[in-house]
């Protein structure tokens, strides 16, 4: 009712203003219309007196124009008046939200400086501002110490320092993120260093605030001992055990391989099967090292140009008496250029196992196909036999660790059921997939797939 | 060749029934070979003795393979004496540093015979 009321003296004061145009124009323009006319149509050469409006024409012109203003006044009034009756009251934050704001920025400031996560912010160049205490004690630096050291100034580059340390800089200027990348970290007091993982989101590119880069910092020195402490563990494991070994492989050598040593055929037998045996410790130790080294995750792949049949003939060569012994048939086929570019040792643990299965595990006779094929973006190699095969309910099992089938056990009491979860983990390792099919009695077929080219890192 | 006209190599290894095993292996095949327990005693021993070729295991209390090799490096006759590598440390870092630190041959000690060590021990120094 009243909202009706308001509008209705609107429209009244808005004609008011009309009416009162409407009479003033018509004086100005009555009294000023020779003037006028002069102003806006007179053409030099023209004789003035043509251009004097005299008795109706006058008041016709006057009144029109007169009109026109009222109307045009009238419009403007009560559309300026309309909206400013429409315009929506500031807003009233009640006494309930703003206490809920509070609140939230109160929860906000506990999280932040209570949190075992180090926060600060930093600016286009580098300072830093607003350390929460997890970062303090990472830093390792009062506040005072904080804000008037510079983040880039504690990063330790380990690679090809300067390029990487410019494109950090670049990106933090460009306010793009930088997500949990690992980085050595040295204290305020360069006492020590630590690794973090080490995320900056910034705020909008034209934000003014000053401090608008927020870094966050996950320590990972922790995981990064651990590692090397694997390594280490790893390095050791491989020499010690290894190191007894060789002193008996050595001496047995030794002895068997002096002309100058005589000594009855049963010493010279049993040392034959000392020696193969410990050969067999040898090649059970490496294989133990070298799974743990998978599953510890400390195996890195060194890529370099392979030749795969140089690889595959090497290996013939070693098994070349085991083939005579079983009169394996042998055919090697390739198709395509056959380098590519992948860890070799890894590689030729790969084929060697599936070879040496291959060969085992065939009837004396029998025939292995191993078929390499090269397309511009990958490798196949797949390792036929006409073997045993794999019982079909034991298949899912086959690359499982330490599994053997019950044929490969009747067939050979010796094996480690290592050979097939490693030949796997390898070739996931450099990036490929291994497959089989498989049907008992009549052979199996392992295909790995490689790529070309060394995946991304 | 040393002055006595016959070849002569030096065992670096800290596994003294190891080494001595090598070394009779070396005087029968009639090579000299001189021996060392540690890499200080090593390296010692190949800047006074000036062996035609240096066996040299890595890991030994001291000194390791890899800094015996980092002081020869300082040495004119140093840098050019072969360098074999024997070591029972066959983890592809281990390798990679081998590699990378110029020394030309890398042998596992489980996984070669005697025979193979003097064959290439000879190969080297002939070639």
């Amino acid at each position: 009712m009243q909202h009706g009321k308001k509008q209705k003296r609107l429209f009244s004061n808005a004609a008011w203003v009309a009416i009162i145009f409407f009479f003033g124009s018509t004086l100005l323009l009555w009294l000023f219309s020779d003037q006028l006319a002069i102003m806006f149509l007179y053409i030099p050469g023209q004789n003035i007196s043509d251009l004097v409006l005299f008795g109706r024409a006058k008041v016709i012109l006057v009144a029109i124009l007169s009109i026109l203003f009222a109307l045009v006044s009238y419009v403007l009034v009560l559309k300026y008046s309309l909206m400013t009756v429409h315009r929506p009251p500031p807003p009233v934050i009640p006494q309930e939200a703003f206490s809920d704001l509070m609140l939230s920025r109160e929860q906000f400031r506990k999280l932040y400086e209570n949190s075992p996560v180090p926060y600060f912010s930093i600016d286009s160049v580098g300072n830093i501002r607003n350390p929460n205490t997890a970062a303090l004690r990472f830093l390792g630096g009062t506040l005072e110490e904080c804000i008037s050291t510079n983040f880039y100034s504690l990063l330790i580059d380990e690679g090809d320092s300067s390029q990487g340390m410019s494109l950090l800089k670049a990106k933090v200027e460009r306010s793009v993120p930088i997500s949990q990348e690992e980085m050595r970290i040295t204290t305020i007091n360069r006492k020590k260093d630590r690794y973090a993982l080490v995320s900056i989101y910034s705020l909008a590119h034209n934000s003014s605030v000053a401090f608008r880069h927020l870094v966050t910092l996950v320590d990972v020195s922790k995981e990064r001992e651990n590692e090397q402490v694997k390594t280490d563990f790893l390095l050791l494991a491989s020499h010690q055990l290894r190191t007894p070994l060789t002193t008996i492989k050595w001496h047995i050598d030794y002895l068997l391989s002096s002309d100058s040593i005589e000594m009855p055929d049963l010493v010279r037998e049993y040392l034959e099967q000392i020696y193969i045996g410990n050969e067999r410790m040898i090649e059970l130790i490496t294989t133990l090292l070298t799974v743990s080294r998978i599953e510890m995750g400390v195996l890195a792949p060194q890529y370099e140009e392979v030749e795969v049949n140089k690889v595959v003939q090497d290996i013939l060569a070693e098994l070349s008496a085991d083939i005579k012994k079983r009169k394996t048939e042998v055919v090697v086929t390739t198709e395509g250029d056959d380098v590519l570019t992948t860890d070799y040792t890894m590689l030729r643990i790969i084929i060697h196992n599936l070879l040496t299965n291959a060969i085992k595990y065939t009837s004396n006779g029998g025939k292995v196909t191993i078929e390499s094929m090269f397309s511009p973006h990958s490798c196949t190699i797949a390792v036929s036999d006409t073997g045993y095969g794999i019982p079909i309910d034991e298949q899912e099992k086959i690359f499982t660790k330490m599994f053997r089938a019950t044929n490969a056990r009747k067939v050979s009491a010796n094996g480690t059921g290592l050979g097939l979860y490693m030949s796997r983990a390898f070739t996931e390792k450099l990036g490929g997939s291994m497959t089989f099919y498989s049907e008992e009695e009549k052979g199996t077929t392992f295909t790995i797939t490689l790529p070309r080219v060394a995946p991304e890192a | 060749m040393n002055s006595q006209n016959t070849c002569s190599v030096l065992i670096v290894d800290d596994e003294e029934s190891l080494v001595n095993v090598l070394a009779r292996k070396f005087e029968d095949e009639g090579i000299t070979a001189y021996t060392a327990l540690d890499g200080r005693e090593g390296l010692n021993l190949a800047l006074e003795k000036h062996p035609d070729i240096i066996l040299l295991d890595i890991m030994m209390p001291e000194m390791d393979g890899f800094d015996v090799m980092k002081h020869l490096q300082e040495d004119a006759w140093g840098k050019t004496v072969p360098i074999i590598l024997l070591t029972n440390s066959s983890s592809i870092d281990t390798v990679a540093k081998a590699v990378t630190s110029g020394m030309s041959e890398f042998l596992v000690k489980t996984d070669i015979r005697l025979d193979d060590v003097v064959a290439k021990v000879k190969d080297r120094i002939q070639g």
